[in-house]
């Protein structure tokens, strides 16, 4: 049979039952409904903005946007490539690996099929994302709407080679052996790369001006992919010449040269993207909360190892996850992100010492650290334990049950946050309530994330509306549990004109949270299913 | 021991479980055999309190089946093992002894594990372990509290011969201590002899619920018959 017909039938099935499911579960509508929501507030925002664009100053403005689309295109290109070297991307599933490869098809024409699926997909999917940094971009220089797919395709050109290219470069750097080479070319583009900039700077004497200026350069536009997707985006802020249809047209041209190449080279290539598509499979998972995220971890992974018993009946969970810990790292509490945290809390008071006297610089890290505490914790942590069955087996208080099986998390939280700000607090002369009024904050953060993740799971038990629901629930966690903590230490803040209250009062409305969702825990667990 | 009345569990707008009642007195091993689909797994992860029931009760020694009490008295087979990757398998026995309160557990431990022969195993990560070992460890896990009732959702699946016949004798050694077993599974012969009782489902209702003898009885002709044929003979679509 055509492989491309039975392919397209394939996926042609998939699309028809996903409207099936649909019908019988109107429900998902409202999600979708959720997102256009967003993508429509979006464009909304580019329209107002258009109105009235705040010019920077015109020159300086689309200097700014060029050399951002060098700076990070250039980086993403790098990194991809390196990652290349090591692993292959991957175009197919978990159920591809199990039916399609074993069956009697074309690898050659799976594979050329499943590209150029995968680039008309992404055509429309990175179309949102550069929607979202529109209003950004308008911000910074007026741009010519008349040119705007331009911009569109210029941005999407460059992400759309990345895949293929990389695959292209795991392909040929396992069939000839090439890896090193590859590896030792790339590094060096990137020495180049960082060395071209620093003469920029050191010819400026001025960080920001080096890098406007070399990220800017002219010749960098004759550069393939990254030069050429950069004329065509900037199509729309400079104007229209015939080098943006050179650009295209070059960086088309590469797109298809890389399908074609891959094409031809890659006959056996089956293995190589197994272990990327099980990674990219298990991520989804864990998006979804199904799956714990891997923790990263020491290279020694100790097999002999005593961890003391800590009580009996859910305690048990407590005992189990400090003897994953100890295993993974060099200590039940202790581990890589405490060195991190340790390490950045010295360079920031260091670096920050310096430059002021105030404590500003403490605020602002425990700031930021609370809020990516709670955006990232939220899909992990817990959840590992309610894809197994022993947490609702075993006889034990369900309170006990939650903290149990958090604890080790927490603690292990707890050591990190007083890594980091005993020596910012000693380098910045902070005074130590204030430093443990900062830890107990961040902490709270932490714990709320923790105590909420069971309620996700009776929100929303099914696995695939939790995935599509991420975002929402995020949103929603913020309004609900974050908003009165935010609104009371703000209160507290103006009345007493005193900055700490801030974070003591969050800390402590935190908590009062934490208590309530402790508390309706035998309610929380009497809804959960384990499916 | 276990009493089930009325019992119905709805995923979604799918009925599972269609308002059954059953109940096993101790001592009882009981087979809940059925189609694929019929609602087997469903029954046992109800009664075991993974899933909520929509309508009915169950109580286990008296104590409804999701109290403290209740959870006490018995143990769990998943139909597929599940276990913590990063524990070795002695690990998860002593996991389960610490949150079961198993008095003298090292020794139960190791003369399970010695039962499964899994002492050279007694060191290995979980996600080291082929298909079959885990399922050894998953049995392993249930027994070692030694309750009075045992669920076990298709225990045998995967497992070798030798597992296969030491499970066997397990059940038979704990139909003499008087403890109460219910079982399902797939693998009829390896239940025939073994069971005293059969609940057969289908389409989430109790079809069958029987002794063997009055099942053997009932469809008559005496010895040659066996307990597949009588499987086929009352599960076949009308
Ligand atoms: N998570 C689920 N969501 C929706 N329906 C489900 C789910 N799990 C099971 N079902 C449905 O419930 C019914 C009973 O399934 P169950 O797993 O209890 O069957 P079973 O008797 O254990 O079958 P098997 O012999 O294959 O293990 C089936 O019709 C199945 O389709
Ligand atoms: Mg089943």
């Amino acid at each position: 049979m055509n492989e491309f017909k039975l392919l397209a039938k394939r996926d042609g099935r998939i699309i028809v039952n996903h409207f099936k499911e649909i019908r019988s579960n109107p429900k998902r509508l409202g999600i979708y409904l959720l997102y256009l929501v967003w993508i429509g507030s979006l464009v909304f925002n580019v329209v107002l903005r258009y109105r009235n664009p705040v010019e920077i100053q015109a020159q300086l403005g689309s200097q700014i946007i060029g050399a951002g689309f060098v700076g990070v295109g250039t980086a993403f290109l790098l990194y991809f490539l390196y990652r290349g070297t090591l692993e292959s991307s991957t175009f197919f599933t978990m159920g591809d690996v199990h039916l399609l490869f074993p069956a009697p098809v074309s690898p050659q024409k799976v594979l050329l099929y499943s590209m150029v699926k995968q680039s008309l997909l992404h055509i429309f999917l990175y179309g949102f994302l550069i929607l979202a940094l529109m209003p950004l971009i308008m911000n910074t220089s007026r741009i010519d709407l008349q040119y705007l797919p331009f911009m569109y395709l210029g941005f999407i050109g460059l992400f759309l080679v990345i895949a293929p290219l990389n695959f292209l470069v795991f392909a040929l750097g396992s069939k000839y052996g090439l890896q090193l080479r590859l590896q030792q070319g790339i590094f060096a583009l990137i020495v180049i790369f960082i060395l071209y900039l620093a003469g920029f700077i050191i010819a400026a004497g001025d960080l920001w001006q080096g890098l406007l200026q070399g990220l800017n350069a002219s010749w960098l536009d004759y550069l393939p992919v990254i030069g050429w997707s950069k004329v065509v985006f900037m199509t729309a802020v400079t104007g229209y010449s015939i080098y943006s249809i050179a650009g295209l047209v070059l960086q088309l041209l590469f797109l298809v040269c890389c399908i074609v190449i891959s094409y031809y080279t890659a006959d056996d290539y089956y293995e190589d993207t197994l272990k990327a598509t099980e990674q990219r499979a298990l991520r989804k998972k864990q998006k979804a909360g199904v799956e714990k995220a891997q923790r990263f971890s020491f290279p020694f992974s100790k097999k002999k190892l005593f961890v003391r018993k800590v009580g009996s009946g859910p305690w048990a969970l407590f005992w189990r996850s400090k003897v994953e810990y100890s295993r993974s790292d060099f200590h039940p509490y202790l581990g890589f992100w405490t060195i991190m945290f340790l390490l950045a809390g010295i360079g920031v008071g260091v670096f920050a010492g310096k430059q002021t006297d105030g404590l500003t610089p403490l605020y602002i890290v425990n700031g930021v650290i609370a809020y990516i505490i709670f955006i990232f914790s939220a899909s992990n942590a817990a959840q590992h334990e309610l894809t197994k069955p022993y947490i609702f087996l075993i006889p034990g208080s369900n309170l006990v049950k939650i903290i149990g099986s958090n604890l080790t998390d927490i603690l292990r939280m707890f050591a990190n946050i007083l890594a980091l700000n005993i020596p910012l607090g000693i380098l910045l002369n902070a005074p130590l309530q204030i430093i443990m009024i900062l830890v107990i904050f961040d902490v709270s953060f932490y714990i709320l994330n923790l105590s909420s993740n069971f309620l996700i799971r009776i929100i929303f038990p099914n696995a695939l509306d939790q995935k599509a629901l991420y975002p929402l629930f995020l949103m929603l966690q913020m309004l609900l549990l974050l908003l009165p903590g935010i609104i009371v230490g703000g209160v507290l803040a103006f009345v007493f004109q005193n900055l700490v209250l801030i974070f003591a009062g969050i800390a402590a409305v935190n908590i009062i949270i934490i208590g309530v969702l402790l508390l309706l825990s035998n309610k929380v667990f009497a809804r959960l299913e384990w499916i | 021991m276990l009493k089930v009345e009325s019992l119905t569990k709805k995923y979604r707008n799918v009925v599972a479980v269609d308002d059954i009642s059953f109940s096993l007195n101790q001592g009882d091993i009981v087979g809940l055999l059925g189609p694929n689909g019929a609602g087997k797994s469903t029954t046992i992860k109800t009664i075991v309190g993974l899933l909520r029931k929509n309508a009915g009760s169950i109580t286990i020694g008296s104590y409804p089946s999701t109290s403290q009490e209740a959870k006490k008295k018995f143990t769990y087979v998943p139909e597929t093992p599940e276990l913590y990757d990063m524990l070795t398998v002695w690990e998860h026995l002593q996991f389960i002894a610490y949150a079961y309160d198993v008095a003298n557990f090292a020794e139960k431990a190791e003369r399970l594990i010695e039962r499964y022969d899994l002492w050279d195993k007694k060191d290995k990560l979980a996600k080291e372990l082929s298909k079959g070992m885990k399922q050894k460890v998953s049995i392993c896990c249930g027994l070692l509290p030694e309750p009075d009732l045992y669920l076990f959702d298709e225990p045998m699946i995967g497992l070798d011969p030798k597992s296969i016949r030491e499970t066997k004798l397990i059940f038979k050694e704990l139909s003499e201590q008087q403890k109460t077993v219910l079982v399902s599974t797939h693998l009829l012969d390896s239940i025939e002899n073994l069971c005293d009782r059969v609940l057969v489902m289908k389409q989430g209702r109790i079809i069958v619920d029987m002794t063997m003898e009055e099942m053997k009885r009932k469809l008559g002709n005496s010895g040659s018959v066996s307990l597949e044929d009588l499987f086929l003979e009352v599960t076949k679509d009308e």
